[in-house]
């Protein structure tokens, strides 16, 4: 076995360096005289999502007959002003919602496989480590709920918030030992889950497409609008949350 | 030119990620190198979408079509958003998968199998 190590390693070298320049070739050689990094903003599809008219009905139009976006109009297809969220949350839901399955699966299956094991007497926190822990959360909540409830202004949203809030339950699984699988994780998930669906199934319902936008948008880059992307992302901030925190949850308690 | 730079680096980290799955037996190392190969990954499509100059893709002010818009692509990073917490999931599911072969095996490597007659 050791005496063929070098030749795996050269093996996979010159397969790599193959793969290369296929890869480099097909980026930059497309035969049709566009290639891949040539395309302007103006020939992509995220051209429609940055000016919000992807449907005709949400398109507003100067007097010249051109498509514009104005901060503090109503009028449009989602009130976000983050495109990134507007992506995410609107135009491509049904991409996250499937997302939010794999890590539920990924979740499910580290409970599976995780077997509860009788684990010897851990090292117990110092007292520095258990009287700052608690601040520490306190401020570690209010950041996440921030990022949260600011997907759709600022860069951020229902997943990095969700993380946040997690490694807050992260500290307190470290500090105080406490690695009971918690009942609580599974519910809040469960009906996050539960609620992401009937938004869907809601849209599909009233606008005639899954996940459709279907609540008044206010003013677009006020502070409170959206309010359809404001209770996705607060959906999936719990969710995330509490997924993250059971998976470590699990983990630690191994 | 630059995003010839972030494409050439992006492609080193993939390549990097590659090596190490094609040639390690260590399953733990097998998982870095498929991590490194996803962030080579991520950082290969939010490139694809950079354009020089290009701001953030957050609405500051009014956009029309007729000034001309100044962002970067915002599709590719939505995707890269996904894509990070797949990958996120499925690296705590493999380390699982790998505790449980430890558990079993007494070993991080690939064992042969034992047929028990």
């Amino acid at each position: 076995m050791k005496r063929n190590e070098p030749l795996i390693n050269l093996f996979g070298l010159i397969l790599i360096i193959l793969l290369a320049v296929l890869v480099y070739l097909a980026l930059t050689d497309s035969g049709q005289g566009l290639t891949m990094l040539s395309a302007d903003l103006e020939q992509r599809v995220s051209y429609s999502y940055l000016l919000k008219n992807v449907t005709a009905a949400g398109q507003t139009e100067n007097q010249h007959g051109q498509a514009e976006v104005i901060l503090g109009r109503e009028d449009y297809e989602n009130g976000a002003v983050n495109i990134v969220t507007a992506i995410v949350t609107d135009y491509r839901m049904l991409d996250t919602f499937g997302e939010i399955l794999v890590l539920f699966a990924a979740s499910a299956g580290v409970g599976l496989l995780m077997v509860e094991r009788k684990r010897g007497k851990a090292k117990e926190a110092s007292e520095i480590v258990k009287t700052a822990v608690p601040i520490i959360i306190l401020f570690t909540l209010i950041t996440g709920f921030y990022i949260i409830s600011h997907g759709h202004l600022t860069p951020g949203g229902g997943f990095p918030g969700g993380a946040v809030i997690a490694s807050a339950f992260i500290l307190q699984f470290l500090a105080f030992q406490k690695s009971s699988r918690n009942k609580v994780f599974k519910i809040l998930e469960s009906l996050a889950g539960i609620g992401l669906l009937a938004m869907g199934l809601i849209g599909l319902y009233l606008e005639g497409s899954l996940f459709a936008n279907f609540l008044p948008n206010g003013s677009l880059g006020a502070t409170i609008s959206a309010a359809g992307i404001m209770i996705i992302y607060a959906l999936i901030g719990i969710k995330v949350a509490a997924e993250l925190s059971s998976i470590s949850a699990d983990f630690i308690g191994e | 030119m630059e995003t010839m730079l972030f494409i050439l680096s992006a492609f080193s980290l993939i390549l990097t990620g590659l090596f190490g799955v094609l040639t390690r037996k260590n399953l733990v190392k097998i998982l870095l190198s498929l991590n490194i190969l996803e962030t080579g990954i991520n950082l290969l499509v939010v490139s694809l979408g950079y354009f020089k100059g290009g701001k953030a893709p957050i609405l500051t002010n009014s956009v029309s079509a007729a000034q001309g818009i100044n962002f970067v692509d915002p599709l590719p990073q939505a995707l890269v958003l996904t894509s990070i917490v797949i990958g996120l999931s499925t690296t705590a599911l493999a380390l699982t998968l790998i505790l449980k072969h430890f558990r079993s095996h007494q070993a991080v490597e690939f064992v042969k199998l034992e047929v028990n007659e």
